[in-house]
């Protein structure tokens, strides 16, 4: 199943738990070479913690975590040298300026490319000299992705990377991820914000109390889920709710005599219900596929209704 | 497979960048006072005749606090001696501010995760931290080496005195390490690491007034068992570096095994909600300082406990020595004397819980806390007013407990129920030397907060007046000029009436002028 491509990250059946807590329970992920991978989940679903293990600051309890092959804690210095860290959290040296700081890291990262960081400075418009107990979140998360994204790694692990930036280096952001994937790096991406998740990622892995909820393409999270269908027809279509999986089925009668339909209708059902609708004499017809945000506040809440195969049930808005 | 060393001298480097202030302060601090006792020393015994005298007159009682000096009739024995208290106190507490900083506050911010993720080994965090702290001490050693070239010492003894202090600040570091593999935040760090220096300060203490084996547990007592101006051995040093070698291997050995960001205690859980008298103005404020001041006053009451315990140990050693009590006259000024440094230690103690707390508001300032709070319907007023409310009390509760301890455990062992009631009462004259330096930092606080560390300055500046006043002949008025001088001799000699309502004044106005100008201020300053 998983001979067509490499893994660049693969864990599997992993398990931390501190103290009493248990923060990952059995959880799986797979981040093949080339693309975003979105990695989502509620606060405190473990996201961090399994950056923490990918990284090697931290040891799992039991099951397996990769990274390009090598093992985490065992091998963590010869994968860091291929690898560039965002916290969502960035901590600096208050006393050193901004662009002090970046070559710090640069220098923990192996060097950085002096025209690419002042490039990056630039496009970020990140003012290098200020102190950098004088900057914001924002710009404190700035130095930490300039370094990353300046060091020429082939993996970049970022933790809510843009929690602090503004729209406008929102989109700064994004268009450097791109090249640097453009450029043959992977990204493994952990974020809150849907936008981000959906311009960026190939596939994205849902996690919710330490455990993978789902994996898999956005494509593939909405196959399993359905399309809010609203149409208005001449005719009755009463035989929609006969077609399988079709749900949520209401038909007004109109004043003008027309039928106003409307129904949660599965992916793979689309052509038959259109079908139907058709022989019923479409008037209007608007098929909203599933927004990003109820995918995954579906995921996030439990419902399990993103996962495979599983029926859609009651009305998601 | 790389070395789990990688990328230590990167920060090491980082290190002194950082932190090279705090370090010069401590290297140049100690090296300019133990210059300046060592010239003074000079001008004062410069014939052996005097040198004689100055030996028959330290006799037993300091022992207990400064250690046993060998050698006391050479110059080099009595500068020794001299300078003992600021080895005894200021060689732990250098290790433990570097090494903490070094070691689990940079942990604890998150940089050293930043660093982790990048070429940098598992080691490599707690090895640089190593590497800095122990060669700040080495440069400390040859700043010391330097200031005995100014006087005529015995140089091999110069030598072996200069070593085994930097061994002491070396076993004291190491060992510091080792706490910040096992405690998570730095402040657990610090609190368990003075206590375990204050321990081998009591180790020392009792072993050298009694002569025996626990003066060999104690890095301080090493250093004082070199003896490098008496009959001198190497045995001792050795046994330092050995030990520090240890402590070093064992925080190298736990930091390969743990987790980044966590300690080897797990995080506790606590209580979902707070109570009414938690969440009040008041309640935040006690609980805040709750655990320093717990941990402050079960420190202060050991110390001064012990210290009271061995009071018949002096006593008892004057009274067997004929020649001294001849030599002292009245066995009773020594005793008093010792009891009014012994009771000016609990107003340092005082002050010193008093300057780190505040320091904390600080702390809750830049980590973005005190705007929370004061973005509710809490007025800044009322904010700082319950936190200076609350440290005061604390300051008094430190000064009086450690005046209790010592004057309870004295006047039990002494057979003198009356010395009870004249220590805790000469306690409470302290009081106001120790309140002062909560104003000076509120008023720092309030009024220009980045330099609220500054009052640390007068504070150290103060204790070394006091304690090192005679030896760099300060008259009277000079030591007055500290505020632990300003208060009198209680329980010796007669309260300085005016010198108490001057510090009083002095604390109400600073105070005044920090809520005042904290209330005008920008809230963050960062």
């Amino acid at each position: 199943m998983r001979s067509e491509h490499e893994s660049v990250v693969r864990v599997e059946g992993l398990v931390k738990t501190f103290g009493r807590a248990r923060a990952l329970d059995e959880l799986d992920l797979d981040v093949r070479r080339g693309e975003v991978h979105g990695f989502l989940g509620p606060n405190g679903s473990g996201k961090s913690t399994t950056i923490r293990i990918l990284l090697g600051l931290m040891r799992a309890d039991s099951g397996r975590a990769t990274v390009f092959g090598g093992d985490p804690w065992r091998d963590a210095v010869e994968l860091h040298a291929r690898l560039a860290y965002v916290p969502g959290e960035v901590t600096l040296w208050p006393r050193l300026t901004g662009g002090q700081c970046i070559d710090l890291l640069g220098r923990a990262l192996g060097g950085l490319d002096p025209g690419r960081r002042d490039e990056l400075i630039e496009r970020f418009r990140l003012d290098p000299t200020k102190r950098t107990r004088d900057y914001s979140k924002g710009n404190r998360q700035k130095v930490s992705l300039i370094a990353a994204l300046a060091s020429d790694a082939e993996l970049l692990v970022l933790d809510e990377p843009t929690s602090g930036l503004d729209p406008l280096m929102e989109q700064t952001f994004q268009e450097c991820v791109r090249e640097a994937v453009d450029g043959g790096a992977t990204v493994l991406l952990s974020s809150h914000i849907m936008g981000e998740v959906e311009t960026l990622a190939d596939r994205v892995s849902i996690i919710r109390d330490g455990r993978t909820v789902t994996s898999g393409t956005l494509a593939d999270l909405r196959r399993h889920t359905t399309t809010e269908v609203h149409a208005v027809t001449d005719a009755d279509p009463g035989s929609l709710g006969r077609v399988t999986g079709v749900d949520g089925l209401r038909i007004e009668k109109a004043a003008d005599g027309r039928f106003e339909v409307r129904c949660h209708v599965p992916a793979p059902r689309l052509g038959e219900v259109t079908g139907l609708l058709h022989a019923a004499g479409i008037h209007t017809l608007t098929a909203s596929p599933p927004s990003l945000d109820d995918l995954f506040l579906n995921a996030y809440s439990g419902a399990g209704a993103a996962t495979g195969g599983e029926e859609q049930t009651g009305d998601r808005r | 497979m790389t070395s789990p060393f990688a990328g230590t001298g990167l920060l090491a480097r980082i290190a002194l960048r950082t932190g090279w202030r705090a370090a010069a302060a401590w290297v140049l601090g100690l090296a300019a006072l133990y210059l300046v006792t060592g010239l003074s020393i000079a001008a004062l015994y410069d014939t052996p005749q005097e040198l004689a005298t100055y030996g028959a007159s330290v006799g037993e009682s300091m022992i207990m606090l400064t250690g046993r000096v060998a050698g006391l009739d050479t110059l080099g024995g009595v500068m020794m001696n001299e300078y003992s208290f600021m080895v005894a106190f200021g060689i732990p507490v250098m290790a433990i501010a570097l090494t903490a900083r070094a070691t689990r506050k940079e942990e604890e911010s998150g940089r050293s995760e930043l660093l982790l993720a990048g070429r940098v080994g598992r080691l490599a965090p707690t090895a640089a931290a190593l590497v800095v702290v122990v060669g700040v001490f080495t440069v400390l050693g040859l700043a010391l080496w330097a200031a005995t070239l100014t006087v005529d010492l015995d140089r091999a003894g110069a030598a072996l005195y200069v070593a085994s202090i930097v061994a002491a600040g070396w076993v004291y570091a190491a060992g510091t390490a080792v706490l910040a593999q096992v405690f998570a935040h730095s402040r657990t760090v610090w609190a368990a690491a003075m206590s375990v220096a204050g321990l081998t300060l009591i180790t020392r203490g009792i072993g050298d007034v009694n002569r025996n084996w626990l003066s060999w547990t104690s890095p301080l007592g090493w250093h004082g068992l070199t003896r490098p101006f008496g009959e001198s051995s190497v045995v001792p040093l050795f046994v330092a570096v050995v030990a520090a070698a240890g402590l070093a291997a064992a925080a190298l050995w736990l930091a390969a095994r743990r987790d980044v960001g966590q300690g080897m205690v797990p995080a506790r859980t606590g209580p979902a909600t707070a109570s009414r008298w938690r969440a009040s103005r008041t309640g935040t404020a006690v609980h805040q300082h709750l655990g320093a001041l717990t941990g402050w006053t079960i420190g202060v009451v050991a110390l001064m406990a012990m210290y009271g315990a061995l009071m018949n140990v002096v006593v008892e050693t004057m009274m067997s020595n004929p020649d001294l009590a001849v030599f002292l006259g009245d066995s009773g000024t020594v005793v008093d004397s010792i009891v009014q440094m012994l009771v000016a230690f609990s107003g340092f103690l005082g002050a010193g819980f008093a300057l780190q707390t505040l320091t904390g508001l600080r702390g809750e300032e830049t980590a973005g806390r005190l705007e929370m709070e004061l973005s509710t319907g809490r007025s800044r007023w009322s904010w700082l007013a319950a936190h200076t409310a609350v440290v005061t009390v604390g300051t008094v509760v430190v000064v009086l407990a450690g005046a209790a301890a010592f004057g309870i455990t004295a006047a039990a062992v002494l057979d003198d129920p009356g010395l009870a009631g004249r220590i805790i009462g000469a306690g409470a004259w302290y009081v106001p030397a120790a309140l002062v330096f909560d104003a000076i930092s509120i008023g720092l606080f309030g009024a220009s907060p980045r330099l609220q560390v500054l009052a640390w300055a007068p504070f150290a500046l103060a204790v070394v007046v006091t304690l090192m006043g005679p030896t760099l002949r300060l008259d009277e008025d000079q030591m007055r000029l500290s505020p632990f001088g300003a208060v009198g001799t209680a329980p010796v000699g007669p309260v300085n009436a005016i010198g108490v309502a001057v510090l009083l004044t002095v604390t109400v106005v600073l105070v005044a002028v920090g809520l005042a100008g904290f209330r005008r201020r920008d809230v963050p300053r960062t």
